[in-house]
């Protein structure tokens, strides 16, 4: 509230509370990976969920080409005046090369935002704000289009571990630059982007465009969904 | 119970699990409605069907489906009123595969039978793979009505302020309360307190958690206008305490105003002392030095 | 603007139906009324001022500065300045992302009209301005760019073209001005309702769009940037994938006739 309650001393930082004797057994299942078969041009992917201990839900999304972190934090408390509503934010973060302006960064990141306000379901988490870190640690893309597909999967899936509520699970396709997330089965679209080229929307093209990428995004949900049962399995 | 049989057992956001009513026969000849209703993890959508507009329960955790019975509804002559009585009475919960014929719960309308079903997804406990309660974190905000463990951080005459701790019977987030309730080990500037200070307003400082006040009126049942704050909570008490409402932008509104609600944990001497006891429902006393002081205790059976 | 639920329920159900009804009475694809000046600062080579109907207010100023373009690859330059905002605020930094998109080198404008001589070329500094927004400004500052941007006027060369050989500065006349010929691209914010889509939402309906669309416009067709735009955190949701084509489609049919005006001044 006040300056001085931020800076209450929190003793040091490998201080731990007394744990009763009970339940808390410690976890000696392996992390689950999957790899996932090269087909139809999706990159093979290896997914691992929870990777990081002090956050609500993370995950890593791993190919030949790049490996993304996304951390959730969250739904914590927000100052300020009352939302009846959660509040999502969301950071970007150039790996150890500087790949991409800050502007750029933010730009995707509010983009990013918009699709994220449509599937979770923020009525839960009223006075909270819900913090994605998404940490683009090797990437040899050098197009931010290609990548934003498999940003949108990892958030979507640290989402899903954290347990929060989603309406629906998201992923994003890329064709020719067009990237398009869908939700509902490829019902609606939730976010599109496109940074090159030009818009050759007769219907043919918009209509072969669209299912392509309905497709492809059709793949990877139900490899995420495969992924999401399978570590439910275990 | 055939209709539960084909329900998806596992899974994840955005699956249907059923649609809001289902009809079906028992063996008498009777036509059972069920009225499915969310319940954790669970959210009323509307899908399109062709042209119709129906509305179907979805999924929006992963987890595994429970369904249990809601109790009576009450249909008395024609006259259409439901009545759901919430608060009192926990009837065993029905699971899917339990024995459901429940007769005295189900209220018989000519011969249809209503049933309310109420269904909700449990998630896996990260944390305690056989807890008896079902409750990852998954969505433990404070929510009107819930039994939350707060402490005091600051008293003045007309109310004491509170940090929640937790929600009672419900996880801890990983992430949130450090320095007060975390387990972490958190790198300096690391998780969300990177961004809080420099550029997203929003988001929480690391570390803090949801706060709530009790007014001076809501301490007790009794004499309300005659409570000194300062005979009832101390700052660093852990008091147990019932949620009012949302409140404001910063503070959740919430009472002690019941037997079972109030101190729970406190210190002699500001803190300095050791732990005190209840010894009535106003007063606790500190066992080595035989000092008492003032608090507004909580029953503790 | 502040808006009850009661009056966005009523709003948003108003624009969702079928024939939509905005609530000022347009018609889908019809802009609010705005008024523009150019070339009211002395020390800049081109600027405009644009005021849109609810108050919006939006000023650009153009530089120019002769730069050796094997050197230096970007041309066109954005800043964007928005009264109340920090400069690292999101909205800021999106903004000035979107609009050097949009103005990137070689696609929004055609740098061969830059050039001065084999050796050198204006690099062109667009500073904009926003004095005051109530809806999403990325259209009243691309319009306001266009404006500015054809009232630019740059002094005339005199020097010779070929300067590889003899190694020289460019010479300017000094009185003489060469207005620039650029068409930069116009850019389009939309309102998704239901299964409606709007061009230029006022901020009431911003407030009930499920969704918003940027479209880039330029020379009669829609080019990249295109991206979908959350213009509310409430009532923000998926939409249907013909909407996506009916908002390029209305871009398509009506870009030339703004450009139009604009270019009328």
């Amino acid at each position: 509230m006040n300056v001085q309650d931020r800076r209450r001393l929190l003793g040091p930082g490998n201080a731990k509370p007394i744990a009763f004797a009970s339940s808390l057994e410690p976890e000696t299942e392996p992390l689950k990976a999957e790899e996932v078969a090269k087909k139809d041009g999706i990159p093979s992917l290896s997914i691992k969920s929870d990777i990081i201990e002090n956050c609500n839900g993370s995950t890593l999304i791993e190919s030949d080409e790049f490996s993304i972190v996304t951390s959730v934090y969250g739904p914590k408390s927000i100052r300020g005046s009352f939302t009846s509503q959660g509040t999502i934010s969301i950071q970007l973060k150039n790996g150890i090369v500087e790949k991409y302006q800050t502007n750029e960064l933010k730009e995707v990141a509010s983009w990013l935002v918009g699709i994220f306000n449509s599937v979770v379901n923020l009525e839960k988490y009223p006075k909270s704000g819900i913090d994605i870190f998404v940490n683009l640690v090797i990437d040899k893309t050098n197009d931010i289009s290609k990548l934003i597909p498999f940003i949108v999967m990892s958030t979507c899936l640290a989402l899903v571990d954290s347990g929060i509520e989603m309406i629906d699970l998201t992923t994003a396709a890329e064709i020719d630059g067009n990237v398009i997330s869908f939700t509902k089965g490829g019902e609606e679209i939730v976010g599109f982007w496109k940074d090159n080229g030009d818009a050759v929307f007769n219907d043919e093209d918009f209509t072969s465009i669209l299912g392509r990428c309905k497709e492809q995004y059709i793949n990877y949900k139900s490899l995420m969904v495969n992924y999401l049962l399978q570590g439910k399995k275990k | 119970m055939s209709n539960f049989s084909n329900f998806p057992k596992v899974v994840y956001p955005g699956q249907l699990i059923c649609p809001e009513y289902d009809t079906e026969q028992n063996k008498e000849g009777q036509d059972i409605v069920y009225r499915f209703i969310c319940g954790n993890g669970t959210k009323l959508l509307d899908y399109k069907y062709n042209t119709t507009t129906v509305k179907a329960i979805t999924a929006t955790l992963l987890g595994d489906v429970k369904v249990e019975e809601e109790i009576t509804v009450r249909n008395e002559g024609g006259e259409e009123s439901e009545e759901k009585d919430k608060d009192i009475d926990e009837t065993p919960d029905i699971i899917e595969d339990s024995d459901a014929n429940n007769s005295s719960e189900v209220e018989k309308f000519s011969d249809r039978i209503i049933r309310v079903m109420k269904v909700s997804v449990v998630q896996d406990n990260k944390f305690s793979k056989n807890a008896l309660v079902d409750d990852k974190f998954a969505n433990n905000l404070p929510k009107e009505g819930d039994i939350v463990l707060t402490r005091v951080t600051r008293i003045s005459l007309q109310r004491a302020n509170v940090e929640i701790l937790a929600v009672e019977n419900q996880n801890v987030p990983v992430d949130s309360g450090i320095g007060s309730n975390g387990s972490g080990i958190v790198a300096a500037c690391g998780g969300s307190g990177a961004s809080t200070f420099s550029v997203s307003q929003v988001s929480s400082d690391l570390g803090e958690t949801f706060r709530g006040l009790i007014r001076s009126q809501d301490v007790r049942a009794t004499e309300r206008d005659r409570v000194k704050i300062i005979d009832s909570f101390k700052p660093g008490d852990i008091v147990r305490a019932q949620v009012l409402s949302l409140g404001d932008g910063t503070n959740y509104y919430l009472t002690t105003a019941r037997n079972d609600l109030g101190v729970v944990f406190a210190k002699a001497a500001n803190g300095a002392g050791g732990l005190m006891y209840a010894l009535d429902w106003q007063t606790m006393i500190a066992p080595s030095t035989g000092i008492s002081e003032k608090r507004k205790c909580a029953k503790p059976f | 603007m502040v808006l009850s639920v009661a009056e966005k329920s009523y709003l948003y159900d108003s624009l969702a139906s079928k024939p939509s009804i905005r609530p000022d009475g347009r018609l889908p694809h019809q802009f609010r009324p705005i008024e523009i000046f150019t070339n009211f600062l002395p020390s800049s080579d081109g600027s405009s001022r644009i005021i849109a109907s609810d108050g919006s207010e939006c000023i650009v100023s153009i530089k120019s500065k002769v730069v050796d373009h094997s050197i230096e690859n970007d041309l066109v330059q954005v800043d964007i300045n928005v009264a109340g905002e920090r400069d690292d605020s999101i909205i800021v930094e999106t903004l000035s992302s979107l609009m050097n998109k949009v103005l990137k080198s070689n696609k929004g404008i055609d740098t061969s009209k830059l050039q001065l001589t084999k050796k050198y070329s204006f690099k062109i500094f667009i500073d904009v301005l926003i004095i005051s927004s109530y809806s999403y400004p990325a259209s009243l500052i691309s319009f306001s760019i266009f404006s500015a941007l054809k009232a630019t006027k740059l002094p005339k060369l005199v020097s010779s073209f070929d300067d590889l050989e003899v190694e020289e500065l460019p010479m300017f006349h000094d009185y003489d001005l060469v207005t620039l010929d650029v068409n930069p691209p116009l850019v389009f914010v939309l309102a998704i309702v239901g299964d409606n889509i709007f061009i230029d939402p006022a901020s009431n309906e911003t407030e009930v769009a499920n969704n918003g669309l940027i479209v880039t416009w330029s020379n009669g067709k829609v080019i990249s940037p295109i991206k979908t735009l959350a213009l509310n955190d409430r009532y923000i949701n998926g939409f249907n994938p013909l909407l996506l084509k009916n908002g390029i489609k209305l871009v398509e049919q009506y870009g030339q006739n703004i450009a139009d005006a604009l270019e009328n001044l």
